[in-house]
């Protein structure tokens, strides 16, 4: 039967006459398929172009899934070395943060001006790149709250990834502890051959968008970290040269200048930075500076006492001493817990920190003490014998601020997984070239092979023809 | 030198194939312009990959079906066409049957581009289940389950054409 279903189908094939084929079609068929390879080709690098041109031009952060748990907000437990595939502030925002520092470990030749934070309430790591090198906790600053960043005149704002003009020309001194007001030195005069002087220090209201006091100083420079906002935000105090100078909003004229109206000495001391005034705003906190001699590192004596005055008269407030800071670069009070306790950040001098005299000229040397190693967060108690240390930054990580509001709260979390956000544009055109020209290796080696085979069965069809003629 | 080679034997390859190929375009479409389009389609795909291909032969039959079921696909969704009951250009044979050829024409158009083009392989070019099989890529088993139906709806299609297919599917066994 089925030979019968053979010769059928055959009788209505067999009369259909062959294809036409023109004599040109396998050289059109070849070059048709090599120019739609080119174009598909060219079309695909069109889309990769501007997916990643969109990438890099969209308007606003990447929400990217965090593989970090989030917790309530703290301070974490564990600091780590920002990779270099980490996500910048701007690419996505990692909310407010617990943490901004800095170090060797964190820039490298490439990336000299890096910083990085890490988010509050998850183990969340971005990074800051400004258009000049600044220290973290120094010339870059963590508001209170942790959620913005100011430096280089820029404020960049955690929880959305943009960055403002800070609204003042000058550098930055502190945030006052409502976050509202920002303390801040116009910059420096010089006068040959090595005289800098800084004209006034203003405190600028982000409310009001304006300077609501301007203290005129002329005389010195006054270099980053040494000035603190009243926790009202009223009053100003500022290390001038070997002097603190307070100043009050109030007692500004309609242009808002006003000289101190009072100057505590420091006798070789120090104004301890943003968080120098006590809770009360009557009183201020100062360092004395000695030389220790059971030193922790006894290359480097120096040595800190907090002291705190009040403002009214100058006076020594009274109690137990706090204890002292030994073998400390440099000594920036975070803010207090009580009048009797204090949360400061201490610099830990390494093998090559010198210990320098405090009338060093300071327009030649860096901001943060040189040779120091590591940052140390510790409570201060009066009457304890030494002080409690919360945190200590590892190894490459020389440079600390962190959020005033949690470290003054105790807030702590434990630190989990890291999360270093989406990848950067240059790490995904890295990654697509490279994927590319390994498919370009590995089609032009299958291409290779299968040329191979077809001239190796060629070569046996022609031994088969030849040997049967 | 070497592409004037490569194009010589194709040129070869197209002598030998190309009239046994129009056949079985023609059968699987039951549309002699058909045939002669999809063969010429097929045949470019042939000389873009010929350095790359083993067997061509068994490369142009795949593009064939492929492309016939592509074409199938596109002719579902247009509205029906009458089948013009195209008789060969060739005189009429003392066996030659013009009417059940017409019949098996309509019917076999009424079969999948699969069901037609296992019976062209299996009873056309004389194949085996294996060689169909690896022709079409699938298995054995489809084969043979696509050829049972496929002489079952022939059957209940025209059943005036039972004699050349069998009364029962175990007629049809090879």
């Amino acid at each position: 039967m089925t030979s019968r279903l053979s010769e059928a189908l055959r009788g209505l094939a067999d009369g259909v006459p062959a294809a036409a084929v023109p004599e040109e079609l396998f050289d059109r068929a070849r070059a048709r398929h090599r120019r739609r390879r080119a174009a598909a080709a060219g079309a695909l690098a069109v889309v990769m172009l501007l997916l990643g041109a969109g990438y890099a031009l969209r308007a606003g952060s990447v929400r990217w899934p965090t593989a970090a748990d989030s917790t309530a907000p703290g301070l974490p437990t564990r600091l780590v070395d920002p990779p270099l595939r980490t996500a910048s502030v701007g690419q996505s925002a990692p909310g407010a943060a617990a943490m901004l520092f800095g170090g060797p470990a964190v820039r490298d030749g490439w990336n000299e001006n890096r910083m990085g934070v890490v988010a509050g309430d998850a183990d969340r790591y971005r990074v800051l790149a400004p258009a000049e090198r600044q220290t973290a906790g120094f010339e870059a600053l963590l508001s209170p709250d942790g959620r913005y960043v100011w430096a280089g005149g820029l404020l960049y704002d955690l929880t959305s990834g943009r960055s403002t003009r800070a609204g003042m020309d000058g550098y930055p001194l502190a945030f006052a502890p409502g976050g509202k007001r920002l303390a801040y030195a116009d910059h420096e005069t010089f006068t040959p051959p090595n005289t800098y002087a800084t004209p006034y220090v203003g405190l600028y209201d982000r409310d009001r968008h304006t300077d609501v006091l301007r203290m005129r100083v002329g005389v010195a420079w006054v270099p980053p970290g040494r000035a603190a906002v009243s926790p009202d935000g009223a009053e100003l105090a500022v290390q001038v040269r070997d002097e603190v100078w307070l100043a009050r909003v109030a007692d500004a004229d309609p242009d808002g200048t006003a000289g101190p109206y009072r100057k505590l000495p420091l006798n070789g001391g120090r104004l301890p930075g943003a968080g120098a005034w006590l809770p009360d705003g009557r009183s201020v906190a100062t360092l004395t500076r000695s030389t220790c001699t059971d030193c922790p590192v006894p290359s480097y004596p120096r040595t800190w006492r907090l002291e705190t005055h009040t403002v009214a008269d100058g006076a020594m407030v009274p109690g137990p001493a706090f204890p002292d800071l030994r073998s400390a670069t440099y000594v920036h009070l975070v803010g207090w817990r009580s009048a009797d306790e204090a949360v400061a950040l201490v610099g830990v001098p390494g093998p090559a920190a010198v210990d320098r005299p405090e009338t060093h000229d300071i327009a030649t040397s860096p901001h943060q003490e040189h040779g120091t190693a590591s940052v140390q967060l510790v409570l201060l108690r009066r009457g304890a014998a030494s002080p409690d240390v919360l945190f200590r930054t590892p190894a490459g990580i020389t440079e600390l601020t962190v959020a005033a509001s949690l470290a003054i709260d105790g807030a702590v979390r434990e630190s989990g997984s890291p999360d270093f956000g989406p990848p950067p544009i240059w790490l995904v055109a890295a990654a697509a070239i490279l994927i590319a020209s390994a498919g370009a290796a590995l089609q032009s080696l299958v291409g290779y092979l299968r040329r191979r085979r077809h001239r190796e069965a060629d070569g046996r069809r022609r031994a088969g023809s030849d040997s049967s003629a | 030198m070497n592409e004037d080679r490569t194009r010589a034997g194709f040129a070869e390859f197209v002598r030998a194939e190309n009239a046994a190929s129009t056949r079985f375009a023609y059968l699987l479409t039951g549309d002699r312009q058909h045939a002669e389009d999809l063969v010429q389609v097929a045949l470019a795909r042939v000389a873009v990959r010929w350095e790359r291909l083993d067997d061509p032969g068994a490369y142009l039959r795949r593009v064939l079906y492929t492309q016939a079921a592509s074409w199938w696909r596109w002719r579902r969704a247009r509205p029906p066409e009458q089948l013009d009951g195209f008789v060969p250009d060739r005189p009429a044979g003392p066996g030659d049957d013009v009417d059940l050829r017409m019949v098996l024409q309509a019917a076999l158009a009424r079969l999948t581009v699969r069901q037609r083009a296992v019976l062209v392989l299996r009873y056309y070019e004389d194949r085996t289940e294996a060689e169909t099989a690896k022709l079409l890529g699938s298995r054995i088993g489809t084969v043979k389950s696509q050829t049972r139906h496929a002489l079952g709806r022939l059957r209940s299609l025209a059943p005036e054409l039972a004699e050349f297919v069998g009364r029962t599917p175990q007629e049809v066994t090879r």
